[in-house]
């Protein structure tokens, strides 16, 4: 069978698999593998009329001033510090989470309780901020009033650098935790039943039926995941940080992507945003690799 | 496994389109109502086809009725849920005498961020256009360097004879419309008369001062004294003295600066120039730190609000607790009376007089901006003409501004044999906006496209009210602002690469002296900090751009 023959036939067989898939193969290619020319951009002192083929080549310019602005320690630090903390803590909890609700045996609860823990997930973070900045209000905000109930003098949170991050995370998980679960949730249901009559029928109990059945046959999910997690890791959009900071709080909140806000988009230096942008998904890529080859190395599990 | 992994993909996918499902129908219920509202408020408005103007040169109407359309984008109504898109009695009236229709491309919200996408691809330009960035001028330069903005000097020239006559009686904006190369790409939205009228600066509960049996402040002491009978004593009189904000700002910490006028400076304004011309930034002078340290008492003894983006305000207003507000023109009392009274119904708040070092001061408030964004024809426009004519006549004629500041009318005003103007019901007895002013907006009045806005217009709103009394005090008692030219290419390289460090490190070092956690001792560093990050040759650039502005205003 010659490899037209071959092919031929496999399109035949799998053509619905393939129209299902072909809305993502035409989303890639217009949104993503499309405009990568752009990134001649970040090289380029980036002239409208012109176009991008037109422009002045000007070498590494932008990232020489990217490079020399004084902030770009600071930058380069919060950012990594938000996102470590960020997957540090936004990462596991779903997993238990799932587990926790998995093991709930009263369906109609176990819905419910799903239900209300990935709500949150549909609410604007403009509202979710909003919330959490009347909460901890310095006069009569509820977090405020329940910390001086146990001795804490009232101060405003949102004013302390050193509180931003805690404040950043911990919503987001409250936001996204349920959400996120959702995908172990659909795991752990696929776990084929046998295999739990079998461990109770040898004396497992539920301890050992979640360290020993439902973990590993999850396991290659998580590590999935948290591949794909790794490789988005600095990829914090501007518009929480935005919202949550202000000028007292910057020495930990200011990060690229708020930073190329204020300087490339207000300021219409596309080719310093675009230069920015690349910077940021070359150390993605980097982190991706690395994680993906770890993986690969521990558990046999990668994406590629 | 994998199985498991689509069918959970595909349920966030599902869930994600649900949600979409949702919501879509009732944002398009919404558009709906508001499309008939405005249906209804045309169908009433008066039938004037036809009729040939003369308007100082300018012949109307300027084609065949319907002949040219045009398209504008740029911000929508500042209305809520009002859009330009449904056809707005005032736009309609405009179309009927103009003969020229306009498709309207505005956006409520992220206007910036779609504009800014569409001139940089060169895609689906519109004829007219709002010059995004919106925070600063530096677009005009950026797009008209690159042929995105055409000269407008001919077509003022030749076509547009209101728009020249507003340059006689405003060199000021026909400075500030002048780029460095002589040309003019884009005219400004105009605020200089308004400006004249509305002061912006700090309102006071005087309610709370009379239940302290405190005289309105003058001076920086008696300032203090005032922030401090607030914050220690029941000044609202609800029973708890200790929920009392004695001094809030509108948009953040640092717009207290206002309080300048205390300490050394004559005015509330951080450009200011000497009486030799030399022009000036205040946050690195010597004085500015007796201020910061005036601050900083008030800040720690917890006088100053510590919401320091000013995004509780509102709320704090509502809820009977803020004493003054730093930071706002004085039609904002109005509302802010109406959000307190529903808390507390004694609200009164005073526009308040300028702070001053001791009772001998001087210093005057600063009148707000000249000039508010830039609008321009682009290199699309295939009928520049119809376009500068139909400008000439929104943004510059007579008959124009009585659209815009007035409304339609029969409408939303009569006008009885005297000349004599009075706002309908509509405008007076909304039911849905309670204030004239967004009542008027919501029928197109007081736009957002090629603004000129009228003070005389802005004083008959606001006629018989407080509002009025405190423009009244104001007019003629504030110093001119300083203004912001169109920088040459030269100038907007410099300042783009400097001045968004060099103001975030401004803005967070005020921040740091007056809450505290940068010792006012290191203010001296902190000024040699600045000047590294480029302060002196923001200030050279500024100084060059101001020369400019005496040269064109002089001729």
């Amino acid at each position: 069978m010659t490899a037209m023959e071959r092919l031929r036939k496999n399109v035949k067989r799998d053509w619905m698999l393939l129209l299902i898939i072909l809305p993502g193969v035409i989303y890639f290619a217009v949104f993503c593998y499309g405009p990568m020319y752009g990134i001649l951009m970040a090289f380029k002192d980036y002239n409208i009329s012109k176009g991008v083929w037109g422009s002045p080549w000007v070498g590494l310019k932008h990232f020489k001033e990217l490079v020399n602005s004084v902030y770009f320690g600071r930058l380069v630090k919060n950012t990594f510090l938000l996102s470590i903390e960020q997957l540090f803590w936004s990462f596991p909890i779903p997993i238990a989470f799932a587990l926790l609700i998995n093991e709930i045996k009263r369906k109609r609860f176990q819905r419910l309780a799903q239900t209300a823990a990935y709500l949150p997930h549909f609410v604007s973070v403009v509202v979710v901020v909003g919330i959490l900045k009347d909460l901890l209000a310095s006069d009569g905000g509820v977090l405020t009033q329940l910390f001086s109930a146990f001795g804490v003098a009232p101060k405003n949170y949102f004013n302390l650098p050193s509180a931003f991050r805690t404040l950043y995370v911990s919503s987001g998980v409250w936001q996204e935790f349920g959400w996120n679960s959702i995908i172990y949730v659909a795991a752990i249901s696929g776990i084929d039943q046998q295999m739990y009559e079998s461990a109770a029928l040898d004396g497992a109990g539920r301890w050992q039926r979640l360290i020993h059945i439902t973990l590993p046959s999850i396991a290659p999910t998580i590590i999935l995941l948290l591949i794909l997690n790794m490789g988005n890791m600095l990829n914090i959009g501007y518009e929480k940080v935005i919202l949550m900071y202000n000028a007292a709080t910057y020495s930990t909140a200011d990060i690229f992507s708020t930073y190329v806000y204020r300087k490339g988009l207000l300021n219409a230096q596309y080719s310093f945003a675009s230069a920015v942008g690349l910077a940021n998904s070359v150390i993605n890529v980097i982190i991706l690799l690395t994680a993906n080859f770890m993986a690969k190395k521990t558990t046999d599990t990668s994406i590629f | 496994m994998q199985k498991k992994l689509v069918t959970g993909l595909l349920a966030t996918a599902m869930a994600v389109s649900m949600m979409a499902g949702t919501v879509l129908p009732a944002a398009a219920e919404e558009t709906e109502g508001a499309t008939e509202a405005a249906a209804e408020a045309g169908a009433a408005a008066g039938e004037v086809t036809g009729t040939v103007y003369d308007l100082g040169g300018l012949t109307l109407p300027i084609c065949e009725p319907g002949s040219v359309s045009l398209t504008y984008m740029g911000n929508d109504t500042w209305c809520a849920g009002v859009s330009y898109n449904d056809g707005l009695p005032v736009q309609q009236e405009i179309e009927k005498r103009t003969g020229v229709h306009i498709e309207w491309d505005t956006y409520s919200s992220d206007v910036e961020t779609v504009l800014q996408t569409r001139m940089a691809s060169l895609e689906g330009l519109p004829d007219m256009v709002e010059v995004p960035p919106f925070d600063s001028n530096v677009g005009v330069d950026t797009y008209s360097s690159n042929g995105v903005l055409i000269p407008l000097n001919d077509l003022i020239e030749q076509h547009a004879p209101n728009i020249k006559k507003l340059f006689e009686k405003y060199p000021a904006l026909e400075a500030m419309c002048t780029s460095a190369d002589g040309n003019i790409y884009a005219l400004a939205g105009w605020w200089g008369d308004i400006n004249d009228y509305v002061p912006d600066y700090l309102y006071i509960r005087q309610d709370w001062l009379d239940n302290l049996g405190l005289e309105m402040p003058n001076t920086v002491d008696e300032l203090y004294n005032v922030l401090k009978a607030f914050k220690e004593q029941d000044a609202n009189g609800n029973g708890d003295a200790n929920d009392e904000i004695p001094l809030a700002t509108k948009n953040g910490l640092k717009q207290l600066y206002y309080l300048m006028t205390g300490f050394g400076y004559d005015t509330n304004s951080l450009w200011y120039t000497d009486a030799d011309g030399a022009v000036h930034y205040a946050a690195v002078e010597p004085q500015y730190k007796d201020m910061l340290t005036f601050l900083n008492k008030c800040y720690s003894e917890g006088l100053i609000s510590d919401d320091l983006d000013g995004t509780l305000l509102t709320q704090n207003i509502t809820e009977d607790k803020v004493g003054i507000v730093c930071h706002d023109p004085a039609d904002n009392m109005a509302s802010s009376d109406d959000l307190a009274m529903t808390s507390n119904p004694n609200c009164n708040y005073q526009f308040m007089p300028v702070i001053q070092a001791d009772e001998n001061g001087t210093a005057q408030m600063t009148k707000r901006a000249l000039t508010w964004h830039y609008y321009g024809i682009t290199s699309a426009c295939e009928n520049p003409e119809a376009a500068i004519q139909w400008i000439d006549y929104v943004y510059a004629s007579e008959d124009g501004m009585m659209l815009y500041n007035y409304g339609v009318e029969g409408l939303s005003y009569e006008r009885d044999e005297n000349g004599e103007i009075t706002f309908t019901d509509l405008i007076t007895n909304n039911e849905t906006y309670t204030s004239a002013f967004s009542a008027l907006r919501s029928i197109g009045a007081w736009p957002t496209y090629f603004i000129d806005d009228s003070g005389e217009a802005f004083m008959k709103i606001f006629e018989g009210t407080k509002v009025e009394t405190a423009c009244q005090a104001a007019y003629g008692n504030m110093k001119d602002p300083f203004p912001e030219m169109l920088g040459t290419a030269e100038e907007s390289e410099i300042y783009t690469s400097m001045w968004p460090d060099l103001s975030t490190y401004l803005d967070e070092m005020f921040t740091a002296f007056v809450i505290g956690t940068e010792s006012l001792d290191n203010f001296d560093s902190y000024v040699e900090t600045a000047n590294s990050m480029g302060m002196e040759e923001i200030i050279r650039i500024k100084g060059d751009q101001y020369a400019r502005y005496q040269e064109i205003t002089a001729e």
